[in-house]
């Protein structure tokens, strides 16, 4: 009951307020003008519509959780409400399940929005004639991936919002997070096994989106962002306890 | 029985509150007053479970109807914290929420039943006199209007302890006299901590007084007129003298 009345709190402030509203339509007018250059430059490729909508989605997907999940514990911070939180009783792990829930939910009304957008695209914006190649398979394997990965930023932004005193930096110290650590960890995998660095692309998980839409379904990738969020989860409940240790709320 | 025994918590080599000694049984009412940055936030944020004591405990025993004790320590889960009901200094609150839904939420916080919610909710504003405000955002409220929703907030479940830092700040006097009713109300039956600068003010509902000096609780059972006489700087020549 704590939890879903955290949840509910959590996430309608994120969504009511220009906090969570703006950034959700920012990211969705950005995605969408990238959606489109993407639709140009495939034409006359073999290049699948749920590929082109799962890379599109995926680019504006850091830059909204980070948005989302840098407010998390930064807000309560700023309006002293840090030292009422540690005196209720509640779980530490409710709060940050909380607050990344609600960024993850902000996140898939994203993911749908640009659902609609491809739709509303692909059915009055192309021309009657055009080949649209395309799977509602492929849309459903790309949206696994993009809630796995928004679930990671979230966690991410989160545990970064407990550590700063003002919502600008927890969004750049989140957003650099987010776009750095992937390729950091396949960069650090690279050198402990012995694989070229080559072999991974900039932006990994992005790029993995494309082998979900195509039908690919990468494990690796999938239980990757799942355990790294789950990892960020459990060292942001640990840093919320840590706070109440030291009190540097002050 | 609320028990400080040797608590301490220290930010830095000044900050913060050390060794701290204190018993509050039930029905009492502890005015806590020093100058500013004496450590008395940091002595109810300990009373509170807000914060953690680095050394020492702060231990709450309760005794049931059929007379059995059950000690919680403010350092081990969660239990202690359902007796608590603490107002901070600054008295945050969430701005965007109405007045009801904001207490409704608080309350399901503390872990009331939700058939006993709604209750508690008209409870704690009929006792501070916001049934008129219920429907008003709390952020659009004034400042002595917010601090009577975080008074009420601290009362939701009519606590055992109820830690309130510096109640009276910013408050009028006809609201101050108010809030003295409410605490001595729910005061004859918790342990009630209250932080403040001038003993004066704290009077119409403390019982004793204890005194923070530079960290350091160094008196527990001072009367209002000899805690006035402690916190008012003496004259040069008198220092002089001694």
């Amino acid at each position: 009951m704590v939890f879903w009345t955290i949840l509910r709190r959590e996430a309608f402030q994120l969504v009511r307020s220009v906090h969570g509203l703006a950034p959700l339509f920012l990211a969705l007018a950005g995605a969408g003008g990238l959606l489109v250059w993407f639709l140009y430059r495939a034409e006359g490729t073999a290049t699948s519509l749920p590929a082109i909508w799962g890379l599109a989605t995926a680019f504006g997907l850091p830059f909204l959780a980070a948005v989302a999940a840098s407010r998390g514990f930064t807000q309560d911070r700023e309006v002293g409400m840090l030292r009422l939180m540690f005196s209720t009783p509640v779980r530490a792990r409710y709060w940050v399940l909380g607050k990344v829930l609600a960024a993850w939910i902000l996140c898939m009304i994203y993911v749908i929005g640009m659902g609609v957008t491809c739709w509303v695209l692909t059915h009055w914006a192309l021309p009657a004639d055009a080949q649209v190649p395309g799977l509602w398979l492929g849309f459903a394997l790309a949206t696994v991936a993009l809630a796995a990965q928004a679930l990671l930023w979230s966690g991410m932004g989160t545990l970064v919002s407990l550590f700063f005193r003002s919502s600008a930096s927890t969004f750049l110290i989140s957003l650099l997070s987010c776009l750095l650590a992937p390729p950091a960890f396949c960069l650090t995998v690279s050198m402990a096994f012995g694989r070229p660095i080559t072999q991974w692309p900039l932006f990994p998980l992005q790029m993995s989106v494309l082998d979900y839409a195509g039908g690919l379904v990468d494990v690796r990738m999938l239980m990757g962002c799942l355990m790294g969020a789950a990892v960020v989860i459990y060292a942001a409940g640990m840093a919320f306890d840590a706070l109440r240790l030291c009190a540097t709320e002050r | 029985m609320l028990t400080l025994d040797d608590a301490t918590f220290l930010y830095d080599a000044t900050g913060g509150i050390r060794g701290a000694n204190l018993r509050v049984s039930p029905g009492e009412t502890v005015g806590v007053v020093g100058a500013n940055g004496a450590g008395k936030s940091t002595l109810l944020g300990l009373a509170a479970a807000a914060l953690v004591p680095q050394s020492g405990t702060v231990t709450l025993a309760l005794t049931d109807l059929a007379g059995r004790t059950r000690k919680c320590r403010s350092d081990m889960g969660i239990g202690y914290r359902r007796h608590v009901g603490y107002m901070t200094e600054l008295a945050p609150v969430y701005g965007e929420m109405r007045v009801e839904a904001y207490l409704r939420f608080r309350t399901l916080l503390r872990g009331e039943r939700i058939l006993r919610v709604r209750r508690r909710v008209m409870e704690a504003m009929d006792r501070c006199g916001l049934m008129g405000l219920r429907r008003q955002t709390v952020g659009r409220l004034s400042l002595g209007l917010r601090r009577r929703v975080a008074l009420a907030e601290a009362l939701l479940t009519m606590p055992s302890v109820l830690v309130l830092d510096d109640p009276f700040a910013g408050v009028d006097a006809m609201m101050r006299a108010e809030f003295a009713t409410v605490i001595r109300e729910v005061g004859a039956r918790a342990h009630v901590l209250i932080s403040g600068h001038d003993p004066e003010l704290l009077e119409a509902c403390c019982t004793r007084f204890a005194l923070v000096e530079n960290g350091a609780l160094t008196e527990t059972e001072l009367d209002a007129r000899t805690a006035r006489e402690r916190l008012t700087p003496k004259p040069a020549e008198e220092k002089g003298e001694a």
